[in-house]
């Protein structure tokens, strides 16, 4: 074995797990993920397959690693039962070592969670929460297609709270329909009131196909959308809050362990319909995802699709430019004990140009965007790919 | 094969207006004259190459000989003469007429006379071809036959009462043909005993048998061991093998006479040595005097063009080779652009030329191509006396060495019925269109006669012709000759250089308006840098346009599904891609079809 390899004290390797529940009451408008409306009729063999595929596919892995995050992600998990979170989450620890401090998330839309729900589900071992509100606004909520208000939310925020649930995660979109500086300000304002303990801003991405593609609202425009983007990360600043990557929020100590593996080229494994992995085998970094065919998931076919090996330039690549998403940036030593090589005989030319255009910048022995670099990440990240 | 005897032979073309049914009409008589079973038969046996069966034209002729048993009993060779089918090739029609003694007219039962029948006549007219009309296409609802009929007989002065009334393609009226080009077209008339005297109307080349020459005998015989010489070319060769047509393949025979098609291949290893139009005789029995009517083929259009990766030049270099060794009318020579590197200026018969052989480059060589904006030639008179005949806009000389210039123009004719006319007229006004005159054909119809720049229809004049018109215009051209004309050069700079593959040559009365729309059209094209970016237009070095590509703001995805790392990827990976289509001018990336954007100015956006 070589040196991607991460090893704790007891020498096993670090795993990150993520859970897909590819259901929901309805889409939002601007979704694009894999996730179905109303399919209630399904949720039972669901899970039932889900259980199968942790089982037999998870035991092929579970001796040689420990885990230290679990992301149930969706769709909406909130709109199963807590019967059958338990239950998967249960299946995990039976077959997997999990460690005693691992992250153990979920997500919630505010308009599927009932009383009750955070306490059952804090029992089955969940120890963070991640609520969908995208707006504290109830006329961007409904543009957007959302099944809750503002104050379906805070109902929900509070049962957590109320539950002993200590981090919470709020999803925020920026740069929605009819959306004005003042609007989003708004929203900011109530966040940073109720001081989550992380915070995610995104920018609205009109996918093709979705239906806010058709509808005739009109945008934010580019240099709106950079304002929000400027906006965000002001209020959430001075509200005490580290940026620790492109749209990632936390106060000190709150930064999401699963998260930061998908940046730092840290294994994790994907259960569920049409879930990514990415695995070391033979040495070498492996990615793929489940099959994506509702139907056949839950006939219980596994198998594997878009298998890609990443090795070499490529590797360097996504080393690159996923961790110049962090804040804190990219090792130039780590470099090296990865690859062998310095970052400068194989990126040097990209990074003094960037640096020169001020996109760049070099901090104790780090390399990093600037706040412009920020703004300009997609140009500076293709230079490395 | 035995051999026919002369007037049991029959050598005839088809012409039509494109989309009248002359390419099914041909596949019919092969079918029917029974050489070619149904199994064999592609869908359209004589566009042979995929190109022509796509954009369903004839680039290179074709020609098959068949036989038929008339109704008379006796057995008559067929040789059909393919001809091109558009203006563009318009020599190699005449060539190919000048091989027949008759030719079919196919007129649409529908859509009637329109402007390339016209053409085609008057060249089958003054080949001296007797004509046969035939009303296609009676099975359509809107046929109007008997309308048709008196078109013809009005319009064209030919007898059109029997004509036969066929649908080619659902095999009606097909043996009414057969016996036409039987009784109605004449047999050849020359003499076998008369030195050799033949018409070269094409030739191609071939990997096996090198180049193969497409004949007319006049008079004389030709056989293996001749030694021939073409009379204009003044090549000589000695022939390896001659023989007939067969449908897509080459049948080799004893001897060709007097009368017969056939194939000829010799000792000959370019196709520029086998001009169409050239006369082929007998080097020591050569005949008095050359068949009439030769001329070497010029390039009316030309063009840039440059590979999209430079290190493909080489490949380029080849694949125009090739090409060239079958097309002797596409000409090429290097030349040098700042912004595109090593490339090659060549020369096309017409715009449709240019298009097929871009596009065979890039299919059949698999090459990715950049060309820039096609031009005409000019001609430009130097203070100093020398004349400067200008294909590339950037070796026009200094304007203070310039006395003045002219530009090519033609003769245009333009079939149209009556509520487009207006339209069509202020096309050719904006076009810089001088109004010779109108003829009625009938109460709805006209012939718009129009003196045009050929720099002015080059571009998309047929597509404007047609939007402006519904589809109904027809439009048929040919060189008048050159006029003086106030051109002027149109530079573009982009951040403040200038970039010479985007120039081009205008009538100063449209610089203004080209060069605004050029910079529109730039704005849009050139993606948005971290700076700035000024783009103009300029004449003279005075500036009359400007836009700006802002500077790039925000280029961030603040959003990364999951563990969905492979979707940001390849959104990345998408901009990388389009980066390497890009050509460097300065510091500003300039996408290789900003490079071709001077070909939409027309456009609406």
């Amino acid at each position: 074995m070589d040196n991607y390899v991460n090893k704790n004290n007891n020498s096993k390797r670090k795993l990150g797990i993520y859970i897909h529940i590819p259901f929901c009451v309805r889409k939002c408008y601007y979704c694009d993920f894999l996730s179905f409306g109303g399919c209630n009729d399904k949720f039972d063999s669901y899970v039932n397959s889900l259980v199968k595929e942790i089982k037999t596919e998870g035991s092929r892995y579970n001796d040689s690693y420990v885990v230290e995050s679990v992301f149930i992600g969706g769709g909406t998990p909130s709109i199963l039962k807590t019967v059958d979170i338990a239950r998967i989450l249960n299946v995990l620890k039976e077959t997997f070592e999990i460690d005693n401090n691992a992250e153990i998330s979920i997500e919630c839309n505010p308009g599927t969670v009932i009383p009750g729900f955070f306490d059952k589900i804090k029992a089955a071992g969940v120890n963070r929460v991640s609520i969908g509100l995208q707006s504290a606004l109830d006329d961007e909520l409904k543009l957007i297609g959302r099944i809750h208000t503002y104050e379906d939310f805070l109902n929900t925020y509070q049962m957590a709270k109320e539950a002993g649930i200590v981090n919470i995660n709020i999803d925020l979109i920026h740069s929605l329909p009819e959306q004005t500086k003042e609007k989003y300000l708004q929203t900011l304002n109530k966040v940073i009131e109720l001081k989550p303990k992380h915070i995610s801003a995104y920018s609205l991405i009109i996918e093709e196909g979705t239906p806010i593609a058709d509808m005739k609202y009109s945008f934010p425009s580019e240099n709106e959308d950079i304002e929000f983007y400027e906006l965000t990360e002001r209020i959430l600043t001075e509200a005490g809050y580290n940026k620790y990557e492109i749209s990632n929020f936390a106060l000190e100590g709150y930064e999401c362990k699963h998260n930061i593996k998908y940046w730092t080229l840290d294994e994790y494994l994907g259960f569920g319909l049409g879930s990514s992995s990415m695995m070391i085998m033979d040495g070498k970094r492996t990615r793929w995802h489940n099959i994506t065919n509702l139907d056949k998931y839950i006939a219980g076919d596994y198998s594997h699709e878009d298998i890609s090996v990443i090795e070499g330039r490529e590797d360097m690549a996504e080393y690159m430019f996923l961790g110049l998403r962090m804040t804190e940036g990219i090792s130039v030593d780590g470099f090296l004990r990865r690859y062998g090589k310095s970052i400068e005989s194989i990126y040097g030319d990209i990074i003094a140009k960037h640096t020169d255009e001020g996109l760049l910048k070099t901090v104790d022995n780090r390399i990093m965007l600037t706040k412009r670099g920020v703004e300009l990440s997609n140009y500076v990240m293709k230079d490395f790919l | 094969m035995e051999k026919q005897s002369q007037d049991k032979i029959r050598n005839f073309c088809i012409i039509a207006h494109i989309d009248h049914g002359k390419s099914t009409l041909a596949d019919r008589i092969i079918e029917m004259t029974g050489l070619l079973t149904e199994r064999e038969m592609h869908a359209q046996v004589l566009d042979n190459m995929d190109l022509e069966r796509e954009r369903g034209i004839t680039i290179k002729s074709q020609t098959v000989r068949t036989i038929y048993k008339a109704k008379n009993g006796e057995e008559y060779v067929f040789n059909l003469i393919d001809t091109p089918g558009h203006v563009d090739f318009n020599y190699e029609v005449s060539r190919s007429l000048a091989a027949c003694d008759g030719a079919i007219l196919v007129v649409d039962a529908a859509q009637g006379i329109e402007a390339q029948t016209l053409a085609n006549v008057y060249l089958a007219l003054d080949a001296d071809l007797e004509i046969m009309p035939v009303i296609n296409k009676i099975d359509l609802p809107s046929a109007e036959p008997e309308r048709v009929k008196d078109e013809i007989e009005d319009v064209i002065g030919l007898e059109a009462q029997d004509a036969p009334l066929i649908s080619a393609k659902n095999g009606i009226g097909i043996e009414d043909v057969l016996e036409g080009i039987v009784n109605k077209l004449p047999a050849p008339k020359g003499d076998a005993k008369s030195p050799l005297k033949a018409l070269i109307f094409d030739s191609l080349y071939d990997a096996y048998k090198g180049v193969i020459v497409f004949v007319r005998l006049m008079d004389g015989k030709v056989k293996r061991g001749t030694q021939i010489k073409m009379m204009a070319t003044g090549a000589t060769a000695e022939v390896v093998e001659v023989g007939y047509f067969g449908a897509g393949r080459f049948i080799p025979c004893d001897e060709l006479s007097a009368g017969e098609v056939g194939y000829i291949t010799a000792s000959i290893k370019n196709v520029k040595d086998t001009q169409v139009g050239d006369t082929v005789t007998e080097m020591n029995n050569p005949c008095k005097e050359a068949l009439p009517g030769y001329k070497k083929v010029l390039p009316m259009v030309y063009c840039g063009v440059y590979p999209a990766d430079g290190a493909k030049y080489p490949d380029l270099r080849d694949a125009l080779e090739k090409l060239n060794l079958n097309d002797a009318s596409l000409q090429y020579e290097p030349e040098t652009s700042i912004a595109l590197g090593f490339g090659f200026r060549c020369g096309f018969l017409g715009l449709l030329h240019l298009e097929i052989i871009q596009e065979r480059l890039e299919r059949e060589y698999n090459l990715d191509l950049v060309t820039t904006a096609p031009g005409v030639i000019y001609k430009v008179y130097k203070t100093n006396g020398e004349v400067i005949e200008l294909t590339n806009p950037s070796n026009l000389p200094d304007p203070s060495e310039i006395d003045y210039m002219e530009e090519p123009i033609v003769s245009a004719e333009i079939m149209v019925t009556s509520e487009f006319i207006g339209a069509i007229m202020d096309l050719c006004q904006q076009r810089r269109g001088r109004y010779l005159g109108m003829e009625y054909i009938e109460e709805t119809r006209a012939l718009l006669k129009y003196e045009l720049p050929l720099n002015e229809i080059i571009y998309d004049f047929f597509d404007a012709l047609k939007s402006k018109s519904r589809g109904y215009a027809s439009f048929d051209y040919e060189l008048k000759g050159y006029e003086k004309s106030e051109l002027v050069k149109l530079d573009i700079l982009v951040n403040r250089e200038e970039v010479d593959a985007l120039s081009f040559i205008v009538h100063k009365d449209t610089a203004y308006e080209r060069g605004r729309k050029m910079c529109e059209r730039l704005k849009d094209e050139i993606p948005r840098h971290l700076f700035e970016i000024p783009i103009q237009a300029a004449v003279g070095g005075k500036i009359i346009a400007r836009e700006t590509v802002k500077a790039m703001r925000k280029d961030v995805l603040a959003k990364c599904y999951g563990g969905d790392i492979t979707r940001k990827k390849k959104l990345l990976e998408k901009q990388k891609e389009g980066k390497k289509r890009m050509r460097q001018i300065g510091n500003v990336e300039i996408p290789q079809q900003a490079f071709m954007s001077v070909l939409k100015l027309d456009e609406d956006k």
